[in-house]
């Protein structure tokens, strides 16, 4: 416990700017505003504060490595630096955009957050014109990487819009000439071999939600016409090696489809199962998310509900059984982990626009919905869907770029969601490292502005990083984790990807 | 009751009460608001006293005693942290400010650079409007205009031109030389 005479002793000549807390019984964590990290013995934390620490330990040396003292002459230049780093997604503009070409959906999954509409519902289907406006509106971004993101419903079922948006893109971006890039997000139902080779010659990527092993998968993913599992894999296996056929012998071998996986009740108990099926279809990663308070997840309370402490218990069991994983030599990772430990370890924002402060909403993505309507994200697309139309910036008709981009709710979201200065998340020591997201806050709390001492998601984030440096304590671990950030490069592709 | 520098806790029992008397002059009023935020989950917290001699912090407990006396030997250590991070942040403002200053400013110096170029690149030695002129000049130009009735070419980007042009060459009022 610190003292009264200790902190009146401030050696403030020499110690630069830091956050911190009581680790454990052992240890003080400490972490600066780029951060980095150190974790101190509390004797050597209070000869740290005191200004006592001999040049010559070890913690010294720590201390000084990691930029805890002013009077290192590369303080300032190296915090610039990399603080520059750190935040330079703030001068770019949105990136990622989120087309949702139909709201039809040919799955009846209980936690649906978009809460699609049945497959004969054509009144909503996106129409050309509206399809056009809207990639017209997509290339007036700052941002010189575009990702056009397919998302739904299911987004295959309105296959003649998805088309045109592609082959309309790719013509304007010959004038443009942006980093674009095509992404699409399917449950893979209705795919078949002609949809997948346009979708391949125009380089679009593929992206499929897979909930785990057949059981948990099928539970959670109702599919009335077949067994959504085994169409999944099968359309896995087909468009890797299809992957693998096209891009034999070329440096662009590491294309794979991505998966993404909901985390439901079933998921708890089976993480071992659907850990080992990621693994198995030859996936690097997993994302293991909690789950979002959108759409048809908020009625399906039992089936698919858990609480926090159950989640978290979860998170750390999967995590152990993941680095067993790689303790034996296998190569695979958490998502959220990685984007949490660049930032740790690298100071290095992978972009990941649910986890960075401030979020990614409308100054990273925007979200199209059929109708044209623009949202700041896609979890204020889902909300709208329930009947709140809260973070509805306008419609593609009425509204143009800069009116979207320059407005009172985005200024508003971009204030909730900045960690610095906001009460209780300033001071926090996992700051440099989390995020917040308002919508979220809204939806739970009815206010974008959540107290941090009772915002539930932002307590289990905070959780996962308490546990991610408690991790990192032993050696071992901290080299299985570099080796996470380091191969889970191309960044490029990890820049924007969210979903 | 705990009882240490400029700070005492007293629990009333009987009335589910916390009560801190804490002294601004050792504890910043900041500290204590933060560290009373800390509890905002906990317990209802109400404030009162003299900012200048004595801060009291009550707190009610939203689920029984169990709760207070728990609150009551963390809340110390708590204002202790937050203690330390004022001075940690206060002390280390400025040098926050300019490593962030500069910082977004090196972020984004291609935009920077691009728009003083852009500026240095007006056409602003043609001074369409006749801002940098001396009144002389203008006087002499008018003669000629009125013979010639030719147009200035417009500013694309009147406001730069403008900026440009005033701090490159003071303008001169009419007719003083």
């Amino acid at each position: 416990m610190l003292d009264l005479n200790i902190i009146e002793k401030f050696d403030w000549k020499n110690i630069g700017f830091f956050r911190f807390k009581k680790f454990d019984d052992k240890d003080y964590l400490l972490t600066n505003e780029v951060g980095n990290y150190v974790f101190l013995p509390e004797a050597d934390f209070k000869k740290f504060i005191s200004g006592k620490l001999s040049k010559k330990s070890a913690a010294y040396k720590e201390l000084q490595e990691n930029m805890f003292f002013l009077s290192n002459r590369k303080y300032a230049p190296v915090l610039i630096s990399k603080f520059s780093d750190k935040y330079s997604f703030l001068q770019y503009g949105p990136s990622l955009h989120i087309i949702v070409v139909t709201l039809r959906c040919n799955h009846k999954c209980i936690y649906c957050h978009a809460s699609a509409v049945d497959t004969g519902s054509k009144e909503f289907d996106m129409d050309m014109a509206t399809a056009k406006k809207i990639v017209d509106t997509i290339f007036k971004t700052t941002n010189k990487s575009v990702a056009i993101e397919f998302q739904g419903g299911e987004p295959l079922l309105n296959w003649p819009v998805v088309k045109f948006i592609i082959q309309y893109a790719k013509e304007k971006n010959k004038i443009e000439k942006k980093d674009l890039q095509l992404r699409l997000v399917s449950n893979f139902s209705v795919m078949d071999n002609e949809k997948m080779k346009f979708l391949m010659d125009n380089e679009v990527n593929f992206c499929t939600s897979l909930d785990g092993d057949e059981e948990t998968h099928n539970y959670n993913r109702i599919y009335l016409q077949g067994n959504s599992f085994q169409k999944t894999v099968e359309w896995i296996k087909k468009i890797n090696e299809a992957y693998k056929k096209k891009y034999k012998g070329k440096k662009r071998n590491y294309y794979r489809v991505g998966a993404l996986i909901t985390v439901s009740k079933k998921t708890l108990a089976n993480y071992k199962k659907v850990i080992d099926t990621y693994i198995k279809l030859g996936f690097k990663s997993i994302y293991l998310r909690y789950l979002n308070p959108y759409g048809f997840a908020l009625s399906a309370t039992e089936k698919i509900w858990y609480t926090p402490q159950e989640y978290i218990n979860f998170y750390k069991k999967s995590l152990n059984y993941i680095l067993e994983k790689n303790y034996n030599g296998k190569h695979f990772y958490d998502f959220g982990a990685v984007t949490y430990l660049a930032k740790i370890l690298f100071g290095h924002d992978l972009n990941n626009l649910d986890m960075r402060s401030p979020c990614g909403a409308v100054i990273g993505q925007l979200a199209y919905n059929y109708n044209g309507d623009v949202y700041t994200c896609d979890e204020g697309r889902m909300l709208a869907k329930m009947g709140d139309q809260m973070f509805r910036l306008g419609n593609i008709n009425e509204n143009t770029f800069e009116q979207l981009i320059n407005n009172n709710l985005c200024k508003s979201i971009c204030l909730a969601s900045s960690t610095h200065g906001l009460p209780g998340y300033n001071d926090d020591v996992y700051q440099p490292y989390i995020g917040i997201c308002p919508v979220y806050n809204y939806s739970v709390y009815k206010n974008i502005f959540q107290s941090s001492t009772n915002n539930v998601k932002y307590q289990i984030d905070k959780a996962i990083i308490e546990y991610i440096f408690e991790k990192l304590k032993n050696r071992k671990n901290k080299d299985i984790f570099t080796e996470w950030v380091k191969k889970s490069k191309p960044l490029q592709y990890l820049k924007t990807y969210t979903k | 009751m705990k009882k240490e520098k400029g700070f005492a806790v007293l629990l009333k029992k009987n009335d589910n009460l916390l009560e801190f008397k804490i002294n601004p002059k050792i504890y910043t009023l900041n500290a204590i608001y933060k560290t009373a935020y800390f509890f905002l989950d906990k317990v209802y917290i109400f404030l009162d006293g003299d900012p200048k001699k004595e801060i009291k912090v009550t707190m009610k407990s939203k689920s029984g005693m169990g709760e207070l006396e728990k609150v009551a030997s963390e809340f110390y250590n708590e204002l202790l942290n937050q203690l330390l991070r004022e001075k940690v942040s206060y002390t280390n403002a400025k040098v926050r400010e300019f490593i962030v200053a500069k910082a977004l400013y090196n972020a984004v110096p291609n935009e920077v650079d691009e728009l003083l170029k852009e500026v240095e690149e007006e056409d602003w030695q043609e001074d369409p409007l006749g801002i940098a002129k001396t009144w002389e000049e203008q006087q002499a130009e008018k003669g000629e205009k009125s013979k010639k009735s030719k147009k200035s070419r417009p500013s694309l980007t009147p406001s730069l031109k403008l900026r440009s042009t005033k701090k490159l060459r003071p303008m001169k009022k009419k007719g003083k030389k």
